[in-house]
């Protein structure tokens, strides 16, 4: 049996109320009112398609062995790296073996369901027995535009397997057209579209419901079997007309939560599905559509299994966990969409070292440490001779993986100098649980948030960008260890 | 068995420029015009002076590497020239070089110059080399040094109880008695006493450290000729010999930032060096024998932490010590008497050899009366670069005869 | 407990070695029938070694007690206030005056108490 076995979600903390960028933006685009409901979901300054691809996986992961993962796929139309495989940096921020597969999928916003697809049929074929499948997207709209209401961040991820399935993969039906309503060209930073009238009833409008026939007609289906449709469309007067065309009654159908996350591309339809099987009962069948110069469908039945899994953070409980962004200025700065000056220090040229970042790969993109083989002593990053000066022994270490371990503040302070685009910068010593120290940035939370000894996660985060080279650096940081929102 | 460097060397000159921002002097006007200074003091020619160490942090962006700077700039004849770099303790380096040399017997005369001019680095600062290296540069924070030592407080006030509030109040008298000092002193940055309103009222930079906590950045040159005792006696008959007691270096060893055994409420490698200096000079009772000290304030926490790790406040009595005066100039261990990196200023690797100019003043008692120690016998010298949880300490001892 | 503060001259450069702050502005909150005094500062760090910024910032030297009831040895006017120390009236205030500073002037929000 081939399926989905766990789910996991990721909203970024920072949500930026609608009416803000209509105040900011409204003068030069009045008609964006009708899209300034709500709030969207906005990636942190360090955050991009990457690292909430990579926080969706961690909350997937979670319970589960990650030395079984057989392939990471990365899906997003914002992935950081044209050439450089985004999903080896998401795998590796997984701690994931080397001997496994991964690709990245883009191209379209049906990348997400597209990727999905190819890891149940990896599985299905034998060729793997489990399969990490993460996407995400940070897409821009220009200011002013009502993409730039719409879009927001998110990451969903799905772990594909062949064992404890909760969600069984029945089937497949897919759609190809060369329907460019939306477009990027491969050096452009914001989104451009068509008529709305044309994108609205000739593509969501009929595509979806053609999908959906299709699917149907494949698999002798009725559109009433299934418990629940998940399709993206953020024209939520359309989306009535289609479930209309579709004959789906409300109930059937899964919310796109457009005002509290915003459109989330790629990731839509699997942030959807992420939520819909938080509520999912065993014997369910799930209708998921992914759209975007064509459509996917894919059906799964839900099994007894569900119950068993463990409860995650998910796309509820990462939603609760929010702050508002209570400045567009801000917005427009952290998604580097105007310039701003953070000092001459800001200015420094900062050197990636690609040999030395390959020798320390997995120390940096993983967090792997050490563990002293003579006195069971900790450490991170990596000793050479051990730490503890009552042993000293050389290079008799074993590999251990920290970023899910956690630790303890044991120093922390917020800096006003550093040069960040989010002052005051916070730092501090972590006491990393079992055993070791290190000093990280802290992100996702304010000065008043700490306390020495008390309790930190590790968060893969954008580093630093270097804007001469385009180069997106990445490396973990303490943020808050948060209670669960039951 | 190790002997120690203990009156097996003493100063002959020194030379010490204006600190400030000298925007009108090159890196090297201020070598020549410490050098020339030095010399005159020294009373020696320049070809007496057999070899020299050269100390240079940040400075490295206006002269370069290596020791040429120092031999072309003074046109040495051909003599040995070291470069030396260990951070703050980039001088104190230069002058434990002379001196070893001197003490070895390689030498007779030995030249120590630190120099640094960071005015030309760049508006607001050092400028952000990766003083950890490329590693420590893709996964440390985003750190200032501020940040990184005002975490001392926040563990200090854990460790032994003492309020945030008495540790804010104690840290600003750090400062304001060193703006004192520094008000007296033509040689120092800046000459202007603030009150205890104008500190305590004053930014927060890095919690709990504010405006007047944080040292800046200054330009400015010292050195140093040493010699055997001998020599010394032989050529300035007439005058008391300033003999070095101990010189000792500490570096992190790694525990620190690493390993759960750190406190982080002082300076593991001060408190070692402290121990380490106190032997080689035969000093066993610091708080009564030490008689003035010039620490490094790089952050008034720093000189807070530093008065235990020196053994001369005892363990949570710091903030007791420097509110009742202790360290201040008419107090028992007067601290920063020329000012201070507060208010002396902070040319990196000249800091360390300006700290033994005053001390080695002071205790020829050449001050006048308004900023003069009274009756030094031993005066202690102290630099830490880096940050708390990986340094470098180093500690010089010095007593007349 | 009364303390002391002393007024300082507004807009007046206070330089420390790293940079200088200036009081842009001394006002008083009401609050629970008594009068609290705040600063408006700013911070400027333009020549430390340890980079540069600005600092937006509020002390909080206490509630009014005396206000400019005699002057100190430099002419400076000095007022008598009491120190806030309770937790739970600190965060109350430090909200108070970021709400009242919203418009004129935004950012200021980091709050300190004598």
């Amino acid at each position: 049996m081939a399926g989905i076995s766990s789910y996991g979600g990721y909203i970024p903390r920072y949500r930026l109320n609608r009416m803000l960028i209509y105040g900011a933006m409204g003068w030069i685009n009045p008609v964006t009112i009708t899209n300034a409901q709500g709030e969207k979901a906005v990636a942190n300054f360090d955050e991009d398609s990457v690292t909430l691809a990579v926080a969706a996986g961690t909350d997937c992961l979670a319970g589960f062995d990650r030395g079984a993962v057989d392939g990471v796929y990365f899906a997003s139309t914002t992935a950081p790296y044209k050439e450089r495989q985004n999903a080896n940096i998401v795998a590796g921020a997984l701690s994931a073996r080397d001997d496994i597969r991964t690709a990245d999928f883009g191209g379209s916003l049906k990348a997400g369901t597209t990727a999905l697809l190819a890891a149940v049929e990896a599985i299905a074929a034998g060729n793997a027995s489990s399969m990490m499948v993460c996407a995400a997207d940070c897409r821009l709209g220009k200011m002013g535009t009502s993409q730039e209401m719409i879009f927001g961040d998110a990451g969903a991820a799905f772990l594909v397997s062949d064992k404890d399935v909760i969600a069984e993969f029945k089937g497949s039906y897919s759609l190809a057209y060369d329907f460019v309503d939306h477009f990027r060209g491969a050096f452009a930073q914001f989104d451009r579209q068509w008529e709305d009238r044309w994108i609205r009833d000739l593509g969501f409008t009929d595509f979806i419901p053609q999908a959906v026939a299709g699917l149907c007609a494949k698999y002798s289906l009725q559109p009433g079997d299934f418990a629940k449709v998940v399709y993206p469309c953020y024209y939520s007067g359309a989306r009535r007309s289609i479930d209309n065309k579709i004959g789906l009654t409300p109930e059937q159908v899964q919310e796109d939560m457009l005002g509290v996350i915003g459109d989330s591309g790629a990731a839509q339809p699997l942030v959807m599905l992420a939520k819909a099987l938080e509520d999912a009962r065993p014997g369910d069948k799930i209708l998921l559509v992914g759209y975007g110069s064509g459509c996917d469908t894919l059906y799964f039945e839900v099994t007894d299994k569900i119950a068993e899994l463990a409860p995650r953070r998910g796309i509820s409980g990462s939603l609760a966990i929010r702050t508002d962004l209570d400045n567009y200025a801000k917005y427009l700065v952290w998604r580097r969409m105007v310039p701003a000056d953070i000092g001459m220090r800001g200015e420094e040229d900062q050197w990636t070292r690609w040999s030395l970042v390959w020798r320390n790969s997995r120390v940096v993109l993983g967090m792997q440490g050490n563990k002293c083989t003579e006195c069971g002593t900790q450490a991170y990053p990596p000793q050479k001779i051990c730490v503890n000066p009552d042993c000293n022994a050389v290079g008799r270490f074993e590999p251990v993986y920290v970023s899910d371990k956690g630790g303890k503040i044991f120093s922390f302070t917020s800096d006003m100098l550093a040069a960040t685009p989010n002052p005051p910068a916070i730092y501090g010593n972590v006491e990393i649980n079992d055993g070791g120290k290190v000093q990280l940035d802290f992100t996702d939370c304010a000065l008043e948030d700490l306390a020495v000894s008390k309790a930190v996660d590790f968060s893969f985060r954008l580093k630093y960008y270097d804007p001469k080279r385009d180069i997106s650096f990445y490396f973990w940081k303490a943020i808050p260890a948060r209670e669960e929102v039951a | 068995m190790a002997q120690g460097i203990r009156d097996k060397v003493a100063i002959l000159g020194m030379g010490c420029t204006k600190y400030g921002e000298r925007w009108d002097c090159d890196s090297e006007d201020l070598a020549v015009q410490a050098f020339v200074d030095t010399l005159e003091d020294a009373g020696i020619e320049k070809n007496d002076i057999q070899a020299a160490w050269l100390g240079s942090h940040f400075d490295e962006v206006n002269i370069g590497k290596g020791g040429n700077f120092l031999g072309v700039t003074l046109h040495l004849p051909y003599i040995p020239v070291t470069r030396t770099e260990n951070f703050c303790a980039s001088g104190t380096e230069a002058f434990r070089g002379a001196c070893y040399a001197v003490a070895a017997g390689a030498y007779d005369i030995a030249l120590a110059l630190g120099v640094e001019k960071l005015k030309d680095t760049g508006y607001g600062g050092l400028p952000n080399s990766p003083a950890f290296g490329q590693f420590s540069q893709m996964i440390g924070p985003n750190a200032t040094a501020p940040g990184m030592f005002a975490q001392l407080a926040t563990a200090y006030s854990a460790k032994y109880g003492v309020p945030m509030e008495k540790i804010k109040e104690a840290i600003a008298h750090v400062s304001w008695k060193s703006h004192q000092n520094g008000a007296k002193n033509p040689r120092a940055h800046l000459r202007k006493p603030v009150s205890m309103e104008q500190i305590m009222m004053a930014p927060i930079i890095a919690y709990p450290l504010g405006l007047f906590d944080c040292c800046g950045v200054s330009d400015g040159a010292a050195a140093a000729i040493v010699t055997t005792p001998e020599i010394a006696a032989k050529l300035k008959p007439n005058q008391p010999l300033v003999k070095v007691k101990a010189l000792q270096i500490a570096v992190s060893s790694g525990e620190e930032v690493a390993y759960n055994n750190w406190d982080g409420a002082g300076f593991a490698t001060t408190q070692r060096a402290a121990k380490r200096a106190y032997e080689e000079a035969g000093i066993t009772n610091p708080r009564e024998e030490i008689s003035m000290m010039e620490v490094h304030d790089c952050f008034s926490i720093t000189e807070f932490a530093t008065m235990e790790d020196l053994q001369v406040s005892p363990p949570g009595g710091a903030a007791d010590d420097i509110l009742a005066g202790f360290y201040d100039l008419d107090g028992q261990v007067p601290c920063q008497p020329d000012g201070g990196l507060k208010c002396f200023g902070h040319p990196i690797a000249s800091s360390g050899i300006r700290m033994i100019f005053e001390m080695y003043n002071q205790l020829l008692g050449r001050w006048p009366e308004d900023r003069a120690v009274k009756n030094p016998k031993f005066g202690l010298t102290h630099n830490l670069g880096g940050v708390p949880t990986a340094n470098v300490c180093s500690i010089g001892i010095f007593g007349l005869d | 407990m009364s303390s002391e503060h002393v007024h300082q001259n507004l807009a007046e450069e206070v330089r420390s070695i790293g940079g200088y702050y200036q009081v842009i502005e001394e006002a008083a909150l009401p609050f629970k029938d008594r009068e609290v005094l705040y600063l408006v500062e700013i911070g400027h760090v333009e020549t430390s070694c340890c980079g540069a910024g600005g600092i937006p910032f509020i002390f909080v030297p206490g509630y009014i007690v005396s206000w400019r009831c005699r002057e100190n040895d430099c002419g400076l006017p000095v007022s008598e206030v009491e120190r806030i120390t309770d937790e739970d009236e600190r965060k109350q205030i430090t909200e108070r005056i970021a709400e009242t500073l919203r418009g004129k002037y935004p950012h200021f929000t980091q709050v300190s108490f004598a």
